[in-house]
């Protein structure tokens, strides 16, 4: 036994912790309602047997000869198997499977693998039980998960919650003197069943997995107990779970459809909790004469231990760069009308084929700030994007995020070209939602007249600072937006002529988000105005265009 | 009034497409485009070779009014030479306006009114909103759209197919000498959307540009 608690026995008070374990509460859920805080729950925590006898032993040392000491030996025997010094390998059932603990179900005495051996009609059967620190082992490394940090989720069955309120109750009944139990709830006043199954774990689990914990990793492992057993148990609440009880009759919640692993356990461990949280909250509010109604204490024997489902994914990583797209014919993302491809490709599968396979995840999706028509090229800096995967098992390293970016660079094909490619936290998809609407951006347009351009034209369009269009909803997209009248501002324009033309010239110009320039440009049969050809009173069309720059503190 | 096909224009912008590329991968090896890549303003030495040469020029673009759309004829719509269009876009919207044959421009373009007040409500009050288009009307290919005054003589023009109105011209109504000047953009007369169902209806009754021209001798 830990020199540590060896110390603390002595102090502890011993008449109420062989009741506990008489009644079937394990070691653990006995340190628990002690509230003992300093106890390390991952230690070897001795088996009750052990433990009683060091009680008993401690008592006899200090002379506590007191005139209770002979109800510590309970039902459960004393030092007469003291081979089984850890609490894993007692009470052994059929199946190998420990007694499941009144209280926790098992969840704080199953934590190591362990190998009984049973006498089944004269020959040794050997019998395996899965511990949760090997159940989680395997799920880590099942998928290939590579990871130096990891964050535990544990969702508990509401049913252990209730079980410790009629404990409480029952010791509160039994000890009406004892300071620990003197709060009229448990709450706050023991150590959470979440808080003992992690301090149990998590050093463990940093050894086996040679990883650090850290709640906010993006690893994260879930372990998803549950005791249908005792699902009918719950139903005492009735009204106070509300929608919760009526989903459980219905079934779990649908998935849907599959998408992937992480949205599956985080749904479920959303569910556990909500449904946890109902049962708290029930709970919270619930006198002592209706819940006394409802549930009697001590609680009684499960028969089965809770089960246990471990997941393990990895939250989204995000790629972020800038891209550039020199072809007149290859889309943002992949265009598919009636399956047929649009154009020759897609920025997105140009950049997805090389970035997302490294990562070995589930599945990638693309955001960008903004979008190009397909036959706009994107030059200048480039357009803020990134690629935000689901469940990487790889995290490649700032050196092969840049060998990734030459690798894009390098395609034969070369219509896209990608800059400042490197991992970025998800803060960097918020900049790049707000800036989409905020930020301005820069174009080239080639733009016709039906009149030679003249040095007056050009004097005339950049004289313009802030210049306020009434764009309707173009006409190419009407069919699916909102039909609306939008005002938006041109901040500046500056034009540059084209050697050897009379009719053509470039204009750069500069405008606020949301500014459809072809249309500024034709003027969409006059529904944006005021436009070129409005200004310069002549026909104008634009041949083709390029957006220059997409300001946005994006790095 | 133009109308020119430019059916080839797609086409023909395409090649020009094909030879920018050549261009575009040319200056590349020159480490031009690199250059560019690092430098965020859009100033004269760097943008010089990303923009077309003179040569490379088409002699004008195609007109947004024709690659975009689909140009469709209603003849005789109602009375004898109320002739109107039907541009329709690739995403299913059709512009209607009149045709330069119409009776309302002989001798000469004369519009001096257009009046929207023609249904239980005016259509230029109608206020469609949202994606979904809430609060729009539905109208036959029979239906008035407004009525364009020339002096004291008055034309009914109408729908030519059956869809949901999205909007109508109100700039007519203060400038209804666009309609003299600009029928086929800014002199339209309103934006409906069939279903295609409606559409493929209407499409039989329709004529094209080339049986108009044939028809109307041009
Ligand atoms: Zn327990």
């Amino acid at each position: 036994m830990e020199d540590s608690l060896l110390k603390l026995l002595p102090s502890l008070p011993s008449a109420i912790i062989s009741d506990l374990l008489s009644l079937g509460v394990c070691v653990r859920c006995v340190f628990r309602f002690l509230n003992m805080r300093s106890v390390d729950f991952a230690a070897a925590i001795p088996s009750c047997y052990l433990l009683i006898s060091h009680l008993q032993a401690s008592m006899l040392d200090s002379g506590a000869q007191m005139n209770g000491s002979a109800e510590i030996v309970p039902k459960v025997g004393t030092d007469s198997e003291p081979q089984c010094a850890v609490e894993n390998s007692a009470h052994t059932i059929d199946g190998g499977i420990v007694e499941p603990c009144i209280v926790c179900l098992g969840i704080l005495q199953i934590l190591d693998d362990n190998m009984h051996k049973e006498s089944v009609s004269g020959t040794e059967l050997q019998r395996y039980c899965y511990g949760a620190k090997q159940k989680i082992v395997e799920a880590a490394h099942k998928e290939g998960h590579e990871f130096d940090s990891f964050c535990l989720e544990v969702s508990l069955p509401a049913i252990c919650v209730v079980r410790e309120r009629a404990l409480w109750y029952y010791l509160k009944q039994k000890y009406p003197e004892e300071a620990l139990f003197s709060h009229n709830h448990e709450t706050d006043h023991i150590v959470t069943l979440k808080e003992a199954v992690k301090w149990s774990l998590i050093a463990p689990l940093e050894l086996l997995l040679g990883a650090k914990f850290d709640s906010n990793s993006l690893f994260r492992i879930a372990l998803l107990y549950k005791h249908p057993e005792s699902l009918a148990e719950l139903d005492f609440l009735g009204g106070h779970v509300g929608g919760d009880a009526k989903r459980r009759r219905h079934g779990s919640v649908d998935s849907g459809p599959p998408a992937g692993l992480a949205a599956v356990a985080a749904a479920r461990t959303a569910e556990a909790g909500e449904s946890l949280t109902s049962v708290m909250r029930a709970l919270a509010t619930m006198s002592y004469d209706s819940f006394s109604r409802t549930f009697t204490w001590p609680p009684s024997k499960p028969i089965t231990p809770c089960e246990l489902a471990t997941m393990c994914w990895r939250m989204p990583v995000f790629v972020g760069g800038r891209y550039l797209k020199y072809s007149r014919n290859i889309s943002q993302s992949r265009w598919m009308i009636d399956d047929e491809r649009m154009g020759e490709g897609s920025v997105q599968e140009v950049i997805g084929d090389v970035v997302f396979p490294p990562y070995k995840g589930d599945s990638y999706k693309f955001h960008a700030a903004g979008r190009e028509d397909i036959d706009v090229r994107m030059l200048g800096p480039g357009r803020p994007f990134i690629v935000e995967i689901s469940n990487a098992r790889v995290i490649p390293s700032s050196a092969e995020i840049r060998k990734l970016e030459r690798d894009i660079n390098s395609l034969k094909e070369g219509w896209v070209k990608v800059r400042e490619l490197r991992q970025v936290g998800i803060d960097a998809c918020a900049i790049m939602r707000e800036g989409e609407s905020e930020k301005q951006k820069e174009y080239a347009a080639v733009v016709w007249l039906s009149r030679p351009v003249t040095e007056a034209d050009f004097e005339c369009l950049s004289s313009f600072k802030e210049l306020e269009l009434q764009q309707k909803t173009p006409v190419r997209v009407l069919h699916r937006r909102s039909p609306l009248t939008r005002p938006r501002t041109i901040h500046w324009m500056r034009c540059k002529e084209i050697k050897g033309t009379q009719n053509y010239f470039v204009l750069f110009l500069c405008t606020q988000a949301g500014t459809y320039i072809k249309e500024f440009v034709h003027g969409d049969l006059g529904r944006t105005f005021p436009n070129v050809g409005s200004i310069l009173g002549c026909e104008a069309d634009i041949l083709q265009l390029d957006v220059m720059d997409v300001k946005m503190d994006f790095h | 009034m133009e109308f020119e096909s430019w059916e080839g224009a797609a086409e023909s912008s395409y090649k020009r497409e094909e030879t920018r590329r050549d261009f575009q991968s040319q200056r590349e090896e020159e480490g031009v485009l690199q250059q560019n890549v690092d430098d965020t303003s859009c100033s004269s030495s760097t943008t010089e070779s990303l923009f077309p040469y003179a040569e490379e020029l088409p002699p004008r673009p195609p007109r947004a009014n024709s690659c975009n759309y689909t140009h469709w004829v209603a003849l005789d719509v109602g009375k004898d030479f109320h002739d109107q269009y039907v541009f329709r876009h690739a995403n299913g919207l059709c512009v209607i306006g009149l045709l330069p044959t119409h009776v309302a421009f002989k001798p000469t373009p004369a519009v001096t009114a257009v009046d929207f007040n023609v249904g239980k409500q005016s259509r230029a009050d109608l206020k469609v909103s949202g994606k979904r288009k809430k609060n729009a009307i539905t109208l036959e290919p029979n239906s008035v759209l407004c009525k364009v005054m020339v002096g004291e003589s008055f034309y009914l023009i109408r729908c030519c197919v059956r869809g949901v109105l999205l909007e109508v011209n109100e700039r007519l109504i203060k400038a209804p000498g666009l309609l003299n000047t600009q029928a086929d953009t800014e002199g339209h007369i309103a934006i409906m959307m069939p279903r295609p169902e409606d559409w493929a209806k209407a499409s039989k009754v329709l004529l094209t540009l080339e049986q108009y021209r044939e028809r109307r001798g041009l």
